[in-house]
């Protein structure tokens, strides 16, 4: 394997440093917590002071760590069925554990508000009313519609803005504060930089050979995602470019002698990554890129407009484009990213990601002539992995491909 | 005509859930939609002359489905897709949906990508329901009404989408005459014509719908049925989807009388008019935001307070229990619906700390294997009476 990136190691740090933060606000209550959703307009509680957490990447983290079977387990015993969303059933789970002194895992630090959009998915609404029922705390969701052909963007931003008010409304009641709109600004302004930042990663892999793999990359959704209200999240990008730029320059390969460059659609299986990239370089596949990393891209922040770019954020949100968007954007990055052929990943329990994803695969297979392959398994809990089944549809794909180049 | 007949008739238009819409499309040369349950403001097709009809997929074994969609969706999402590619709505104008849960969104852009309607409408209900979501509510009802004028080449005005509402409230007005007459004499309608009743009402003009119903209820009382020795039973659950007539003829079999329930083919249907007061249109906005909690909509109020215990939904089907007398709840639980089994998690806490007997049933698609259940039924009957 190739030597592992500077940031890597970066990335460790800052993830360290925001649960260490966690755990001390927690003991001191400097800060309120809250529970928020990827998609939801964070940036309004980091500018009310809050200090923000996020289930959903915990869910992931639990996942890699082989621990998310058991949160989940504790849900099916208060009668939450197999089926239901894992990243939902672990949150659930681990929250259950910890108020019952049970949990094995390290936990998120206690929440005293809950921020959520159903711009992701409308189960996640009512993933987090669970969560506020057990935590007896208060939650707000933003609605967002899906953005279907025919609607009006601005209607929507519009729409989104108002609860954003409101928000902000029930948050200075909630803090005793008053909202600071110079904060706000320069919250947006540091979260710019970081999803500019953000995109300057992702573009890397744009070249051949590609400097950092799908597997290098998936963790950096984190400073995009948690720490963009803060200019370390920036600097981290700006650095990993300069890194990436420099193997580019040098024609370092994030794995050297792979002959077939992959795109990844849907969530990770995060518990299998491992494996999974073993398996890939050993048919001599790189995975490059993913859909995956739109949904933390935040695009539309704008230090000029903070409340509108931020409503325009949340509204716009990637999982909340409809089919057709998607499935556009999917062609694009096969062509710029030069693909040969995607691996899927329906994920049984997410039904958001995996209801089109058929559809997506053969149009692309169709459209572009991309071999494809759907593996299947799930989010974070590893008792929907069949590996041997999956090994052998990679297996597959690596002849399709080999059958296509000859 | 006898109660029989009628019935007869109500079975076998819901056996048959399009052979009537066709017809009167031939006859009449309008447009036909089909509606993806639930919500669908039907008012508004009607007013622009056109047919709404609900599509409630089919009993038929899922053969087509599969190999498009994944195998995790619900039955009623599977099944009307099946019924797509069968060709069961080819004699359709267009299809229309709102998105009432995750599966509907996702699942019905493909069908238009995959078997492209001439008209094909996707609206939004805000999920959240409050003061801050209605306008763009209100965009998403005149959105809607301008694509249907557009095909249908009608404009519809005030008064005609006036005259839509009156005529469907005055069919909820006789379904909530039905229920009570089923409530006040347990017996006197099996649950299961009850529900195909109502689902046929669905898939007919709303006049002829209001003819039948009108004959029905003049038949239902003058007949002599009082059932007092029946248990009495609310039915919930099973959102989207017409519940299998043979799982509820057999809880009637077993002594229990479904005397009210929270089906969408049922008292969800018919529990709340739309209050024409000034604009039509903002009358059909108010009536989402007043709409009886459900497991597809989010209530902030009940959210934004601390430490407090709150299920609007659950409140809704304990006080279903008290108003209707019931001894106890059945819930039918449709495979794969994630937002009811969320909101299970709460009711069946809430049935238990109000000591209220309840039997969830999970159902599957197709004829529900009920041997697997009717040891479950059975004990569960026994149980009640032996309580009581
Ligand atoms: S999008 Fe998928 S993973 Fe995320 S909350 Fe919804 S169901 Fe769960
Ligand atoms: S039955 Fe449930 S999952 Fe299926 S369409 Fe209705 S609400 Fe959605």
């Amino acid at each position: 394997m190739n030597q592992r990136l500077e940031a890597q190691h970066r990335l460790g740090g800052l993830i360290q440093k925001h649960y260490g933060r966690a755990r001390e606000i927690e003991r001191t209550r400097e800060q309120p917590i809250a529970w928020a959703s990827t998609g939801a307009p964070n940036e309004i509680l980091w500018a009310m002071g809050f200090f923000v957490q996020f289930p959903e990447a915990y869910a992931a983290t639990c996942g890699a760590r082989h621990a998310a079977h058991a949160h989940c387990a504790v849900t099916e015993a208060r009668g939450y069925e197999r089926h239901l969303c894992t990243y939902c059933r672990n949150s659930i789970g681990a929250s259950l554990a910890e108020m019952e002194g049970t949990g094995a895992f390290e936990p998120l630090a206690r929440p005293d508000f809950l921020l959520v959009s159903n711009n992701s998915c409308i189960l996640i609404t009512k993933w987090w009313e669970h969560l506020s029922h057990y935590w007896k705390i208060p939650m707000i969701n933003i609605d967002s519609p899906l953005v279907v052909p025919g609607m009006d963007r601005g209607d929507i931003i519009g729409h989104v803005k108002r609860q954003c008010i409101d928000l902000i409304q029930f948050l200075e009641d909630f803090t005793k504060k008053r909202f600071d709109h110079d904060r706000m600004k320069e919250i947006v302004e540091n979260g710019k930089r970081s999803a500019d930042g953000y995109r300057g990663m992702l573009d890397a892999s744009r070249h051949d050979p590609v400097p950092a793999s799908f597997f290098d990359l998936i963790g950096h959704n984190f400073p995009n995602l948690v720490l963009r209200y803060d200019p370390a999240s920036a600097e981290h990008y700006e650095q990993m470019k300069t890194e990436l730029d420099m193997r580019i320059a040098g024609g370092v390969a994030a794995a050297p002698g792979m002959k077939y460059r992959l795109y990844w659609d849907g969530v990770p299986y995060w518990f299998a990554i491992r494996n999974l990239y073993e398996k890939l370089r050993n048919f001599g596949m790189s995975l490059v890129t993913s859909t995956y990393f739109e949904v933390f891209a935040f695009e539309n922040l704008d230090p000029s407009h903070p409340l509108d770019s931020v409503a325009e954020n949340t509204a716009m949100f990637y999982l909340n484009r409809s089919v057709g968007y998607k499935t556009e954007t999917t062609e694009r990055i096969f062509r710029d990213f030069h693909l040969d052929g995607g691996v899927f990943a329906y994920a049984s329990s997410c039904k958001p990601f995996s209801i089109s994803m058929h559809y997506i695969a053969d149009t692309v297979r169709k459209k572009l002539g991309a071999p494809v392959t759907i593996i299947e398994g799930d989010l974070v809990d590893e008792t929907f992995y069949d590996e041997e089944r999956n090994n052998t549809k990679l297996q597959a794909l690596a002849e399709a491909l080999a059958a296509k180049r000859k | 005509m006898k109660k029989g007949e009628m019935l007869t008739g109500f079975k076998t238009m819901f056996k048959h859930p399009y052979r009537r819409a066709a017809e009167w499309k031939r006859i009449t040369g309008k447009k036909v939609i089909g509606c993806v349950p639930m919500y669908f403001p039907d008012e508004m097709v009607h007013a622009a002359g056109a047919l709404p009809v609900a599509l409630f997929g089919s009993g038929e074994p899922i053969s087509h489905a599969d190999a498009h969609l994944m195998t995790n969706a619900c039955d009623q999402v599977r099944s009307t897709f099946d019924s797509l590619l069968k060709g069961h709505y080819d004699f359709m104008d267009g299809v229309a949906a709102l998105h009432v849960c995750d599966q509907v969104r996702f699942f019905i852009e493909v069908w238009q990508l995959d078997r492209p309607f001439p008209f094909f409408h996707q609206m939004w209900r805000p999920f959240k329901m409050d003061g801050s979501t209605r306008p763009f509510l209100l965009k998403e009802l005149e959105r809607l009404k301008s694509s249907l004028e557009k095909l249908t080449g009608n404009q519809i005005t005030p008064q005609a989408l006036r005259e839509s509402i009156e005529s469907y409230n005055e069919s909820r007005l006789l379904i909530r005459a039905m229920n009570d007459i089923r409530s006040r004499r347990p017996g006197i309608l099996g649950a299961a014509d009850t529900a195909r009743i109502i689902a046929a009402g669905m898939l007919m003009p709303i006049e002829e719908n209001i003819t039948l119903m009108k004959q029905l209820i003049s038949v239902l009382e003058r007949e002599a049925i009082d059932g007092s020795e029946r248990t009495r039973i609310v039915v919930a659950g099973h959102p989207c989807a017409v519940p299998d007539a043979d799982l509820l003829d057999m809880l009637e079999n077993y002594g229990l009388s479904v005397i009210d329930d929270d089906l969408f083919s049922g008292g969800r249907r018919c529990a709340t008019d739309v209050i024409l007061e000034n604009d039509p249109v903002e009358a059909l906005a108010d009536s989402y935001m007043n709409a009886l909690p459900c497991t597809t909509h989010h209530f902030p109020s009940a959210w934004m307070k601390s430490g407090d215990d709150h299920s609007p939904y659950s409140d809704h089907v304990i006080e279903m229990v008290r108003k209707g007398n019931a001894e106890a709840v059945v819930i039918l639980r449709m495979m794969y619906c994630d937002p009811f089994d969320l909101e299970f998690v709460f009711l069946k806490k809430r049935l238990e700390e109000e000591g209220i007997p309840f039997l969830p049933l999970v159902t599957q698609h197709g004829p529900v294997p009920l041997e697997s259940l009717r040891t479950r039924v059975q004990a569960f009957a026994e149980r009640l009476k032996t309580h009581l």
